[in-house]
């Protein structure tokens, strides 16, 4: 919800320029043909730069009861991500990924600071105490990117019209991603992908 | 147990407590000396039979608190192991078994479980019976006890 | 070769038995043994493979929890998922080292050996090669699995345990090398060989040893003994250098091809030794308690039949007829029941040949001895008196009268007799040998080392006699006749003496003297007689026999027509003998018969022959008793007369008054039959015999004759011509003719005349002619002899 928030603001501050733009719909679907949850999709603009950060953007990956909430993010690249640690126990997340490689503790009643993913690329994170404790974030260098949720289908608004480059992933289920290219154009654009398995 | 490894232990405690993480850069903390195949001679750690002993009744007694009924609350969905070895390297560094203990304090690692009293008795009782099943010799066993006993303050929270 | 003595039997039987026996549990235990040693190496066997798969657990269990450790170490996921290659190789390194490890490797997600301290050359290259076991990488984050497998040409056993960071990032491998110091170590623990064998079936020899405890060549020994296919579990016995071992093959984990096999193994000699001692003892102890077998069963034997060898010899000596001694053999069980019934039958036998003996020897009536054993006796004596210089002798007495006696008063009169006279001569002669009853009324008395003639014990025999017997208060008188024989005058053998006594008798009898000692005189008429019977024999068949014919003339017509044959012997030496010197002796001993037989021949020849010439006469003939007993007599008589075809009342047969007395029973038949053929008969020498008038009457005879001795005297007799006129008088009322015998003179005829008697015989009408002059006579007399004229009779 709050990196939606995030998303929506800085896709508002974009907005400022009379551009067109419009939803992109990705219905994401694995071989087999069911709906895929927790999947990313981020349009990277081709020929154009996208936007540049904003430079207090913030995530958020909480601790409840031992799991990482949410399992699945997405962040532009640049974004500091706190992890408040909503369990009353404490909580030693680390990273072995090369996009963040980290480790934190989280302490019961103290805040950590916040940790800055600044390289593109896909982060695990894990948790030293609670070795099920998994979460995927993938760090991306574009403000357009949305994930799906059990109805499979991810929305990114506001994409002004242009030429670019969309990716679909799922890591957290085992699905290894493909981009296609995509000229976007005022009118609202869906777009399925099917995932194969793997990394 | 010596005062001075206890005190050493103690600080080795503070020492983690205070230089936790404040950075997104892998924290800088005493390099972990981990437990050693052979223990000092004369030490604690040796009297309760080193490593191998060491490991072995840690390890049974944290799978028995993590599957008896009465303890097992604060067990769900830890990993094990880590705790395990987690124990291992506090009883061989606060035994005199010359290893750096890396890990939290007690305070740190029970805050927020709310162990009661009984669930840290079970525990003890259970330390107890494995080092016996373990032919731990009585009077180790009754020190480590003892050094177990002291954090008692740090692990029961009412 | 059969055994026959029952001491060897029985020894044999037992000694075999126990042999048997013997050599059956000795077999036995020795199987057994065997069978033992053998299941209890399966026990040590199955008993290793316990230790073996616990030990085998144990390290697998030990490197498990130390993969685990090393897994969550979070500095080794950190150089594993940063790939600091060093730092990964270090951080296995020094884990391997703490708890022994021999290998131990990090493999990534492909299945690729990042670092490996076995052969860290393998992985030093850029291209990283894939583990060989793959199937140990499990994707379960929480399994630990463990096998043992071939690295480097060397068995370990490995675990692989997955490495989260947190996602799987690899795999932990750590082993422990199974090499010989292993082998050797579960040797100590389970006191069995150990090896370990790699089946690869590709290879051309598929079978190598991995690790063992045996020598080199040994475990070339081992790898011929492996099964082809080693699927399960399997029990082997192999041959290792010469040594039975019994083997339990263990498959241990197989991943493709390869399959790698524990072997343990223990030779049978040890698990045998102790039983191969146990053997000796056994040996020993079989012959031991054989050779006490030998000793016992012996003694048994002997226990058995020396007893029944004295039983045996007991036995012979019975059979031999020594009833004496008892049977030595006093035991409780069947053998002394046997001695026992023996001794019994001792006695019994004894008791019964007494008995026997008594039947043999003794008389039954009289209880004295009987022939036999007076036979015996008188042997026995004889042989004493020859070997000695005893003097013995024999008397030999029969009673006169007994046979009227017995016949007349009947047996039990006469044994009644016989009883008294035993009695009486035993309570008479003390100092006799034996007394001996030889049958009949004849007894016979043996005295030994007698001095004189024995004349006073026959006397006082005679005198004992004396006395009349008592039957039922009735007095019975009886007389007896003694001979007397002595050795050696009389004879050396007891036939003689027999013979001579029994000579000396007859002739006391005869001349009824009441005793008499043998004379050989005696024996010369005896020899005579003797000689005289062949004579006679040869007189028979030479014809030296005649028939004399004295004629009986008709008081009343002086007619002849009758005449009585008379036999004469013309003997070649002693010219004519007298019928008196030979009829009585022909009467003694049978020889009658044949005289009688002859006589009759010749007197019915000579009648027939008168007869043809004209002349018919009544040819009388005289017979025996002993004649009138001879069944066939009548058919002789009657074969005669159709014979010479003589009509049967031309035939007369005389016979004595005592001659018909002798034994009326059987005469009466006889001379029944002799009537119904039409032959007459006589009685001879009427009132000589002892007749009753009662049988006379019921006689079929028709003539009465009257003794000559009555008629020779009667003329100067008056008692004696009384009773001839009376026997005259009862002949003719009886309806008999009635003949006068020994008629020598006138005053008889005229006397005869006179009392009416029917016909005359004697030298005073004729003497006895032959048949010519007898013809002769008859021609010229025939009618006209009235005695003083008719005296014409030759001399």
């Amino acid at each position: 919800m709050r990196l939606r928030i995030a998303c929506l603001l800085a896709g508002a501050g974009f907005a400022l320029a009379p551009v067109r733009a419009a939803d992109l719909v990705a219905e994401i679907r694995d071989s087999l043909g069911n709906l895929v949850a927790d999947a990313v999709i981020y349009a990277e603009p081709v020929g154009a730069a996208a936007p540049p950060p904003r430079s207090d953007a913030r995530a958020t990956i909480d601790q409840v009861n031992k799991e990482f909430v949410p399992r699945v993010s997405v962040v532009r690249a640049g974004t500091q991500v706190s992890f408040p640690n909503s369990d009353n126990i404490r909580h030693s997340i680390y990273s072995f990924s090369p996009a963040k490689t980290f480790t934190t503790k989280l302490y019961s009643g103290r805040e950590a600071a916040p940790i800055l993913f600044d390289k593109t690329g896909l982060v695990v994170l894990g948790c030293n105490i609670h070795d099920k404790m998994v979460a995927w974030v993938l760090i991306v260098d574009t403000p357009w990117y949305a994930s799906s949720g059990t109805d499979g289908l991810a929305t990114i608004r506001g994409i002004p019209a242009g030429e670019y480059r969309v990716t679909a992933t799922a890591p957290s289920v085992g699905l290894k991603g493909y981009s296609v290219p995509l000229k976007l154009d005022a009118a609202a654009a869906r777009q399925t992908f099917v995932l194969e398995a793997g990394s | 147990m010596s005062q001075p490894t206890f005190l050493s232990a103690l600080a080795c405690v503070f020492l983690a407590g205070v230089v936790h993480s404040q950075t997104a850069e892998p924290p800088a903390k005493p390099a972990r000396v981990p437990p050693p195949a052979v223990a000092p001679a004369g030490s604690l750690y040796a009297r309760l039979g080193g490593t191998p002993a060491v490991t072995a009744f840690v390890d049974d007694t944290i799978e028995k608190v993590a599957t008896s009924h009465d303890t097992k609350r604060s067990f769900d969905k830890v990993n094990l192991q880590h705790v395990k070895n987690m124990l291992v390297d506090q009883i061989c560094s606060l035994t005199g078994g010359g290893c750096v203990y890396t890990g939290d304090n007690m305070r740190e690692v029970h805050a927020g479980h709310k162990i009661t009293n009984a669930e840290f008795y079970q525990l003890v009782e259970m330390l107890r019976d494995s080092m016996r099943d373990h032919d731990v010799p009585l009077a180790a066993r009754n020190e480590l006890l003892e050094i177990l006993a002291a954090m008692k303050r740090d692990v029961v929270k009412l | 070769m059969r055994i026959q003595r029952l001491q060897t039997r029985i020894i044999v039987f037992f000694v075999a038995l126990l042999t048997l026996v013997q050599v059956a549990a000795f077999v036995f235990v020795n199987a057994a043994n065997s069978k033992n040693a053998r299941s209890k190496v399966e026990e040590e066997l199955h008993v290793g493979q316990r230790v073996f798969a616990r030990l085998l657990e144990q390290n697998a269990d030990k490197l498990k929890q130390s993969a685990r450790v090393l897994a969550a170490d979070f500095a080794f996921r950190e150089a594993i998922a940063t790939h600091d290659g060093g730092t990964i190789a270090s951080v296995l390194s020094n884990h391997g080292e703490r708890i022994g490890a021999d290998a131990m490797l990090f493999v990534d997600l492909e299945g690729k050996v990042v670092s490996d301290t076995l052969r860290p050359d393998a992985v030093a290259d850029g291209k990283p090669r894939a583990f060989e076991y793959p199937a140990l990488l499990t994707p379960s984050r929480d399994a630990a699995s463990a096998s043992m497998e071939v690295l480097d040409g060397r068995a370990f056993q490995l675990v692989a345990v997955p490495v989260l960071a947190p996602l799987p990032i690899g795999w932990v491998v750590m082993g422990f090398a199974v090499d010989d110091a292993v082998a050797k170590d579960l040797r100590q623990l389970t006191e069995l060989e150990v090896s370990f064998a790699l089946h690869q079936p590709s290879h051309r020899e598929p079978w190598s040893v991995l690790a063992s405890t045996l020598d080199t060549g040994q475990q070339r020994s081992l790898l011929t003994h492996l099964p082809a296919d080693p699927a399960a579990s399997a029990r082997l016995d192999m041959d290792i250098a010469g040594a039975e071992h019994q083997a339990l093959v263990i498959p241990l984990d197989d991943n493709g091809s390869a399959r790698i096999v524990a072997v343990l193994h223990r030779s049978l000699a040890g698990a045998l030794a102790a039983f191969e001692r146990l053997r000796f003892t056994l040996i020993v102890l079989a012959l031991l308690s054989l050779a006490l077998s030998i000793v016992g069963s012996v003694a048994v034997a002997r226990n058995i039949t020396r007893p029944l060898e004295s039983l045996a010899v007991s036995a012979a000596r019975i059979e031999q007829g020594d009833y004496s001694a008892p049977v030595a053999v006093q035991r409780a069980d069947e053998i002394g029941v046997l001695a026992s019934s023996l001794n019994h039958m001792r006695s019994g036998i004894a008791d019964r040949e007494k008995h026997i003996l008594k039947l043999a020897y003794d008389d039954p009536l009289t209880n004295l001895a009987n022939r036999s054993r007076f036979a015996n006796e008188l042997e026995a004596a004889i042989t004493q008196a020859t070997r000695g210089d005893g003097r013995l002798s024999m008397l030999m007495m029969d009673l006169d009268r007994f046979k009227y006696v017995n016949d007349t008063l009947g047996h039990s009169v006469g044994d009644h007799v016989l009883r008294e006279v035993s009695a009486r001569l035993e309570s008479t002669v003390k100092q006799a040998e034996c007394i001996a009853r030889l049958g009949g009324d004849e007894f016979a008395i043996l005295v030994r080392h007698s001095d004189g003639d024995l004349a006073d014990l026959a006397r006082a025999i005679i005198k004992s006699l004396e006395q009349p017997i008592l039957f039922e208060g009735q007095p019975l008188d009886v007389g007896t006749s003694i001979g007397i024989a002595h050795f050696p005058e009389h004879g050396r053998d007891a036939q003689t003496l027999v013979r001579n006594a029994d000579i000396a008798m007859y002739a006391a009898k005869r001349d009824k003297t009441g005793f008499a000692t043998y004379d050989p005189h005696y024996d010369t008429s005896q020899q005579e007689h003797l000689s005289l019977l062949g004579e006679l024999r040869r007189a028979v068949e030479h014809n030296e026999l005649r028939l004399y014919y004295q004629p009986k003339v008709s008081l009343h017509t002086s007619n002849i027509s009758a005449v009585e044959a008379l036999i004469r012997w013309e003997h070649p030496q002693r010219g004519l003998v007298p019928p008196v010197q030979f009829i009585p002796f022909a009467e003694h001993t049978g020889y009658i018969k044949l005289l009688t037989r002859w006589v009759l021949q010749e007197a019915v020849r000579q009648c027939g022959e008168w007869l043809r010439d004209g002349l018919r006469l009544q040819v009388s003939v005289n017979i025996s008793a002993r004649d009138l007993m001879n069944r066939e007599l009548p058919d002789q008589v009657s074969a005669l007369l159709s014979e010479h075809q003589v009509p049967a009342a031309l035939l007369c047969l005389e016979i004595t008054e005592s001659g018909f007395m002798e034994d009326p029973a059987h005469a009466q038949k006889v001379l029944d039959r002799l009537f119904d053929l039409g032959v007459k008969l006589s009685i001879d020498d009427y009132g000589t015999g002892y007749s009753s008038l009662s049988y006379i009457m019921r006689l079929p005879v028709q003539e009465l004759k009257i003794d000559r001795s009555f008629i020779q005297r009667m003329a100067t007799d008056e008692e004696l011509s009384t009773i001839v006129r009376s026997t005259i008088d009862l002949g003719h009322n009886l309806g008999l003719k009635v003949v006068a015998e020994g008629v020598e003179d006138q005053a008889a005829w005229n006397l005869l005349r006179s009392l009416g008697c029917d016909d005359a015989q004697g030298y005073f009408m004729s003497k006895p002619l032959d048949a010519r002059m007898l013809a002769m006579w008859i021609r010229a007399n025939d009618g006209l002899f009235t005695g003083k004229a008719g005296k014409q009779a030759t001399g």
